[in-house]
C-alpha cells in the first residue's frame, strides 16, 4: 500500500520543525524535501526555524556548562538520562513490566525509578521556560535549577541502599527521625549518600551508630558509614 | 516572571511523588523520558494555576532592552529569541522547547503534552508566528526568500 503524499504547502509548512531537528519520519521528509525545492518560502521558513533550533540549543548547550552552572550537576544530570535510556534500548520494559509478565527484579526496577525521579529533580523547571530562574540570585528568595544545597565539609554520612518496597513516605520518615539528609544518589547499585545534620552529631550520633540503626530497618538493606 | 522557590520544590516533589507511586502502571507505551516529562509538565501546569502564575508577560514589548551597542550579532539574537519567548503562551512555549531543546518528534511531544498531534503542529504554528513577529532576524530569514 502506497503512503499518502499530501505534497501540499501548508502541510509541507507545518512538519518544518521537525526537518529542522533532524526528527521528521523518513517517509515525510522525503515529500517534504521535494516540496522545498520548489518552495522558496518553505526554504526561508526553515532556515528561520533552523536558527530558532540552533539558538535554543546553543542557550541550553552554555547552561549546561560547568563554567554557566558552577556545578557538575548538568553534566551528572545528562549522563543519568543517557543511562536511563540505554538501558531502556537494551532492556525494553514492555516485555517485563507490560502484563503480568516475567517480573522484573524489584531491587534493579526501584533503582531505575530512583534513577528517573532524581532525573526530574536535576531537570527542574528549565524545561518549563522558566528563564527568569536562572537570572535571579539565591538571596533574593529565588533559586536557580542549577543551584545545589550546600553540603558540610567532612560531616558524617552513611552509604544507604533502601528496599525496593519502601515508600517515599518510610523513607522520609526514616530521614527525618535520624537526622539524615540525602546528598547523592542513586549511584549504579542505587546507593544513596546521606549525611548526619548537626543536631544529631551534637546529640552524640555518629556515621556508625546511625549505619548500625538503620541497617535494622525494615526499609533498608544496606546501610554503611562512609569514610571521610 | 518569576517563580518562588516553593513553587519549584512543589512541583518537583509532586513529581517525584507520582513518578514513585505510578511507576508499575508504566507500559511502554512511549519512551520512560517522554513518560516523566509528561508527568512533571502536568504538575507544572497545576503548580502555575494555583499560584496564579502567569507564565506569559503582559510587559510592553520593549526593544530598548535590547542591547544594539553589542557587536555580538548571536548576543543580540539570543536577547531577543528570549523577549519572543516570554510571549508565548506555556502550552506553547513547551511544544517550542520540547521540540528545538530537547529534540522531541512531533508524536512525542504530543504524547508528553497529552493533545492530538494536529494541536501539536498548531501550537508550534502559531509560536512560530509570534517569534516572526518580535524577530526581526527571523522575519528578515523568511523575506529574503519569500
Amino acid at each position: 500500500m502506497n503512503p499518502r503524499i499530501p505534497d501540499t504547502h501548508a502541510e509541507a509548512w507545518a512538519l518544518l520543525p521537525w526537518l529542522a531537528n533532524g526528527r521528521l519520519p523518513a517517509s515525510d521528509r522525503e515529500w517534504v524535501e521535494a516540496h522545498l525545492a520548489q518552495c522558496a518560502e518553505c526554504r526561508g521558513e526553515l532556515a528561520a526555524q533552523q536558527k530558532v533550533a540552533t539558538e535554543l540549543n546553543g542557550q541550553m548547550t552554555r547552561d549546561s556548562s560547568p563554567e554557566a552552572s558552577g556545578t557538575d550537576e548538568h553534566r551528572s544530570f545528562n549522563k543519568l538520562w543517557a543511562r536511563i535510556e540505554a538501558s531502556e534500548a537494551a532492556a525494553p520494559p514492555a516485555g517485563s513490566v507490560k502484563g503480568s509478565g516475567a517480573p522484573v527484579s524489584r531491587t534493579s526496577r526501584t533503582v531505575r525509578w530512583l534513577a528517573a525521579a532524581v532525573v526530574v529533580q536535576g531537570f527542574g523547571l528549565a524545561l518549563f521556560g522558566f528563564n527568569a530562574l536562572r537570572q535571579t540570585s539565591p538571596a533574593s528568595g529565588y533559586i536557580t535549577y542549577s543551584e545545589v544545597p550546600p553540603q558540610r565539609l567532612n560531616a558524617p554520612a552513611v552509604r544507604i541502599v533502601f528496599a525496593p518496597e519502601a515508600s517515599m513516605s518510610d523513607v522520609n520518615t526514616l530521614l527525618m527521625h535520624q537526622g539524615l539528609s540525602i546528598v547523592s544518589g542513586p549511584g549504579t547499585s542505587g546507593n544513596f549518600t546521606a549525611e548526619l545534620s548537626a543536631d544529631a552529631v551534637a546529640s552524640g550520633a555518629s556515621a556508625n551508630t546511625i549505619a548500625a540503626v538503620i541497617s535494622k530497618d525494615p526499609n533498608v538493606t544496606f546501610a554503611q558509614p562512609v569514610a571521610r | 516572571m518569576s517563580v518562588r522557590r516553593e513553587d519549584i520544590e512543589e512541583v518537583i516533589n509532586d513529581t517525584f511523588w507520582v513518578v514513585w507511586t505510578k511507576a508499575s502502571e508504566f507500559r511502554g507505551a512511549s519512551q520512560l523520558s517522554t513518560w516523566i516529562i509528561g508527568i512533571a509538565y502536568r504538575r507544572a501546569l497545576n503548580a502555575l494555576r494555583r499560584a496564579k502564575i502567569r507564565p506569559v508577560s503582559n510587559e510592553p514589548f520593549d526593544e530598548d532592552s535590547i542591547s544594539v551597542a553589542s557587536t555580538d550579532a548571536a548576543e543580540t539574537d539570543g536577547q531577543w529569541l528570549a523577549l519572543g519567548l516570554s510571549r508565548l503562551p506555556v502550552e506553547q512555549r513547551m511544544a517550542l522547547e520540547l521540540t528545538y531543546t530537547l529534540g522531541h518528534s512531533c508524536e512525542e511531544v504530543a504524547a508528553i503534552l497529552d493533545c492530538p498531534v494536529n494541536t501539536v503542529k498548531t501550537r508550534l504554528f502559531r509560536a512560530r508566528e509570534t517569534l516572526k513577529q518580535v524577530l526581526p532576524a527571523l522575519a528578515g530569514i523568511s523575506g529574503e526568500n519569500s
